[in-house]
């Protein structure tokens, strides 16, 4: 089986329509399937290490807003 | 001759041997000592301590109120005719669903009833024939584990019941109204899964707002959905295997609306990925797609009519795939600002028409094409489009396939150097004196 990675999107805590802790969705093709699926993961339910890599990753993403 | 109670307020403080003037005028003067007064009122208003109260309760013809302690109680004692009026927050904390009466109102007066349980009740349910109404307030279910049966705030479960809504749902652990019932109408639904789910096939749902953070805003699986707004964080903003009509779908990560068998005058917009998706072998007309990936989509077979597709990351428009029946694109309007503006596959024996679209291309790069045609069982008609792309090296036509092009009547704007950049263009045919021509 092949899991076929596609993107992800990451997205802040909001209040608004309704209550979203941040988190990332990580969407992927499934080839024995043979049908788009995603994943979503709460910050809080990363590891240390896991949510050290996302600080990083949202402070890059963050540098690249113009 | 004491003080009169008309003394006040001038007069602020009575000791209780103040004579008070009690008499009537016109009577022989009375009086009695401010204690005394106190005592006889006490007495005369002793009724008030033992009218009645409840958290509900139904007034009959003269306005009058009988109160009830549960909802329910006010349910089972009033008749089909009947309003029940909230008149405080209810909170269940036991494994018990309020099981609604035909033709009775719900009048929730701005409250809150709410199901705060861990088992799979649902908060209401509505399972008898008949029309009901409920409306001014707010219905939650919370704490529930999140279930496509069962754990809703509410539960249509009658093909012949009809819900007239003018009310708020939540439900922050599951499915807000599940609709396996009547026609459904007037409710804004928030939840952690669908904010409605719609699962009859001759069940019409109007003028209602579905939000969801982790599963589909609003998830039409038979029915009709009409008026309606699906909003999803976590998935597509409205999910369709049936009808939708002036339905409008955004999701903040996939689709923002994946039609179903028809869907008519319907908007879709994805932050994160595809606008709009047309089923295989459905009809979409005027439908607009506006996405970060592709703004239209369409599966093969579809038929797709009056349509738009804007994106600002990908494909305007994405023809996946063809079968064996044609899949058509009619009076449509594709635009890209950093890709193809409109890409078709055919792969199978029926035709990929694409007529009287405007394809725009806005990325200058060499393979910003506005019409790409390409597959491994090339049938394309291409016809009274109107092509623009912005780099002189791109082409107004481009295929990489070798034959099953019919490119006629394409208007393609002044930049590119080979406008029409095809193998070979199977039109031989040539208009008569009328300017009729047939294809071939």
């Amino acid at each position: 089986m092949a899991l076929i990675y596609k993107q992800t999107v990451t997205q802040n805590e909001k209040t608004s329509p309704l209550p979203m802790d941040e988190r990332l969705i990580v969407q992927y093709f499934d080839d024995v399937a043979e049908e788009d699926k995603q994943n979503i993961v709460n910050y809080d339910d990363l590891t240390a290490e896991e949510q050290a890599t996302f600080d990083a990753y949202k402070a890059l993403c963050e540098s690249k807003m113009v | 001759m004491g003080f009169k109670i008309s003394d006040y307020p001038s007069k602020t403080v009575f000791n209780d041997t103040d004579l008070m003037d009690v008499s009537t005028a016109g009577t022989t003067s009375e009086s009695m000592t401010y204690a005394q007064l106190k005592t006889n009122l006490n007495a005369n208003l002793s009724f008030l301590s033992s009218v009645p109260s409840g958290v509900c309760g139904i007034a009959d013809a003269s306005g009058v109120y009988t109160y009830y302690s549960t909802l329910q109680d006010a349910i089972n004692a009033g008749s089909s005719t009947d309003t029940i009026t909230l008149f405080a927050d209810i909170t269940e904390t036991t494994n018990i669903t309020v099981t609604l009466k035909a033709g009775q109102k719900i009048n929730l007066n701005g409250h809150t009833y709410k199901l705060d349980q861990v088992g799979s009740a649902n908060a209401f349910t509505i399972n008898t024939v008949g029309d009901f109404h409920i409306y001014n307030g707010n219905i939650e279910r919370v704490n529930g584990t999140a279930s496509t049966s069962n754990n809703f705030a509410v539960y249509v479960n009658n093909t012949s019941a009809n819900l007239i809504g003018d009310f708020i749902v939540k439900n922050p652990n599951g499915v807000g109204v599940k609709i396996d019932g009547g026609d459904v109408s007037g409710i804004r639904s928030y939840c952690f899964w669908p904010g409605i789910i719609l699962n009859n096939t001759s069940a019409q749902l109007n003028n209602c707002e579905s939000y969801a953070t982790n599963s589909y805003g609003l998830w039409v699986l038979n029915g009709t959905a009409r008026n309606c707004y699906g909003f999803s964080s976590g998935n597509d903003g409205i999910r369709s295997t049936d009808k939708l009509e002036n339905c409008y779908g955004y999701s903040e990560s996939t689709y923002g609306l994946f039609g179903g068998t028809e869907s008519y005058n319907c908007f879709g917009r994805s932050d994160a990925d595809v606008g709009y998706h047309a089923k295989d072998s459905s009809i979409n007309t005027n439908c607009t797609g506006v996405g970060v990936g592709s703004g239209y989509e369409a599966d093969a077979g579809s038929k797709n009519i009056d349509f738009k597709g804007i994106s600002s990351g990908y494909l305007g428009v994405e023809g996946l795939s063809s079968g064996t029946t044609e899949t058509i694109y009619v009076n449509g309007y594709a635009e890209s600002f950093l890709n193809i503006a409109f890409y078709a596959i055919s792969n199978s024996t029926g035709d990929v028409k694409v007529i009287n679209t405007t394809c725009k291309c806005n990325e200058d790069n060499s393979t910003g094409h506005a019409l790409y045609l390409t597959g491994s069982n090339p049938n394309f008609i291409a016809q009274n489009n109107n092509l623009e792309v912005k780099n002189a090296g791109a082409n107004g036509i481009f295929s990489d396939t070798v034959g099953g092009i019919y490119a006629l009547g394409n208007v393609i704007n002044v930049t590119p150097t080979t406008p029409i950049n095809i193998v070979a263009n199977k039109m031989t045919n040539t208009p008569d004196s009328y300017n009729n021509i047939q294809i071939g």
